[in-house]
């Protein structure tokens, strides 16, 4: 009896610290998205400045990106799924081996905002990253939350 | 020229002035910056001298129609002054069209290098900027053609620099052509001006000189860092600006913003641009800010004088800078961001 108790205890002490786990991850979540809303904002104002400083709409336009029919060129950044989460590897610029660097898509002379504007955009990518880890754990967390909750029922 | 300044470009010169008297003040800015959506900016607008532009319809509210409604009121009051000059103002108000051109001609190149369709290409050109051959540029296979066929007999062909190798112009970034190409026009503008004489030459050289101050040290700038030689930076730098060829060969060499800095606070004293931009919060306010705020403040007391072609540049400077100060507004609100949304440049008209 006292070994059935104990254990039950047990139980509800994990139970307690799984629910704790997920209230944190709920709040570094969040914050996490709230972050990357900031940061996306962030860059789309500096964008809409750079047009504001560069006279017009021509001068970030959506005809300088290149399209499926243009040159091809090798991804800076790619995500790689391990055991540990999501992470993001990033790759050297060089333009011989294929890797450009998106600024220059735009200018090669790019202004101080714009270049704002590339720094708050690939915070949003490492944010994304997090926030995914993030999302995977609560999930996990759930999980356990969930079958310990169907264990306890019948005890 | 004063005596008969009158007879020839008086009521152009009454007309522009008239223009001018009818830009947005700053209680309409205010008026602007207190909108909670786009609709409200719209309808703030239509209360002010820019009258019933969007004909009433708010179904689609959208920067970009706000900024291409206030262009087409641009282009009315330009084509209008234009149709009515005769010369040599027709030729100096041609003058103010060919940035315009540069700018599409860059579009273009960059955009059919990325083989998107010239159909959407020439709906995203500036309607100022328009000339004839604009639509043929697609038709040219290579750039060599591009250059013999067709730009030799557009008006921005006097601009090509006899250096440029248009055999590579594949290999050159589209921004080096465009910055070579609005070298050459400054600089034959600035000569076009002074053959002018009297109060234009004195008032135009004095703002085509801020001008080439300015590109080339926003070139100078936007450059550390990057691939390009400093020959290459040093051909970009127009040479009419105050700044003595010295300074331009100096600071196509340096790779550091306080270096240039230090460059220009020795000749001119345009150092102190430089100053308190780190200290804004996330960049917003940055150097080119600084210049446009001093471009702003030259081009109002070019009003103060009579009987030059001055005003005609000044206004319709004044009047793009307002309408990037609107479509910059709209932006804020339309991106809910409004706690940047005084960050445009206020026209000093008092």
């Amino acid at each position: 009896m006292t070994a059935g108790t104990s254990e039950k205890e047990a139980a509800g002490q994990l139970l307690d610290n799984l629910y704790l786990d997920m209230f944190h991850l709920i709040e570094e979540h969040t914050q996490c998205r709230v972050n990357l809303e900031r940061s996306n904002a962030s860059g789309a104002i500096l964008l809409a400045r750079t047009r504001f400083q560069h006279g017009g709409s021509n001068s970030v336009s959506t005809a300088q990106i290149p399209t499926e029919n243009s040159a091809e060129f090798n991804a800076l950044c790619r995500v790689v799924d391990s055991e540990d989460g999501i992470c993001v590897e990033r790759q050297a610029v060089d333009k011989s081996k294929g890797y450009v660097e998106p600024l220059h898509w735009f200018s090669v002379l790019p202004p101080m905002s714009l270049r704002h504007a590339v720094s708050k955009f690939k915070d949003c990518i490492e944010l994304v990253a997090e926030s995914t880890n993030l999302q995977r754990q609560l999930g996990e967390a759930l999980d356990w939350i969930a079958k310990l909750r169907q264990i306890a029922l019948l005890n | 020229m004063s005596m008969i300044f009158n007879t020839e470009w008086g009521y152009l010169e009454a007309i522009t002035r008239g223009f001018k008297n009818g830009m947005l003040k700053h209680s309409d800015y205010l008026n602007l910056t207190q909108c909670e959506s786009l609709e409200d900016v719209m309808i703030s607008i239509q209360g002010t001298d820019y009258g019933l532009i969007f004909g009433g319809d708010f179904s689609q509210p959208s920067v970009e129609v706000i900024e291409k409604t206030l262009r087409e009121r641009l282009l009315q009051q330009y084509y209008y002054i234009r149709s009515h000059s005769t010369e040599p103002l027709t030729t100096f108000l041609e003058y103010i069209r060919y940035p315009f051109m540069i700018d599409n001609v860059a579009l273009l190149i960059a955009g059919l290098n990325n083989h998107r369709s010239i159909k959407r290409l020439l709906k995203m050109c500036h309607p100022l900027g328009f000339f004839d051959q604009l639509a043929a540029i697609e038709v040219a296979t290579n750039s060599a053609e591009l250059f013999d066929a067709i730009l030799i007999d557009t008006p921005i062909a006097q601009f090509v620099p006899p250096d440029l190798p248009w055999e590579h112009i594949n290999r050159i970034d589209v921004e080096i052509v465009r910055a070579s190409l609005y070298r050459v026009y400054l600089e034959n503008f600035y000569d076009y001006c002074s053959k002018l004489g009297g109060n234009t030459a004195n008032v135009m050289k004095n703002l085509l000189s801020l001008e080439a101050d300015r590109r080339a040290i926003t070139i100078a700038v936007n450059a550390i860092d990057s691939d390009i030689s400093p020959k290459q930076r040093l051909k970009m730098f127009p040479s009419c600006g105050y700044l003595p060829k010295m300074a331009l060969a100096n600071m196509s060499t340096l790779n550091d913003s306080d270096k240039i800095r230090d460059v220009c606070n020795m000749f001119e004293g345009y150092g102190k641009m430089f100053d308190n931009f780190e200290r804004d919060a996330d960049g917003m306010i940055t150097l080119e800010d600084r210049f446009l705020m001093v471009e702003a403040k030259k081009n109002v007391q070019t009003f103060l004088q009579q009987f030059h072609f001055g005003v005609f540049y000044s206004f319709f400077k004044l009047k793009q800078l307002e309408c990037r100060n609107i479509v910059w507004i709209s932006e804020c609100i339309s991106q809910r961001q409004t706690d940047k949304i005084n960050a445009y440049i206020p026209i000093p008209f008092d």
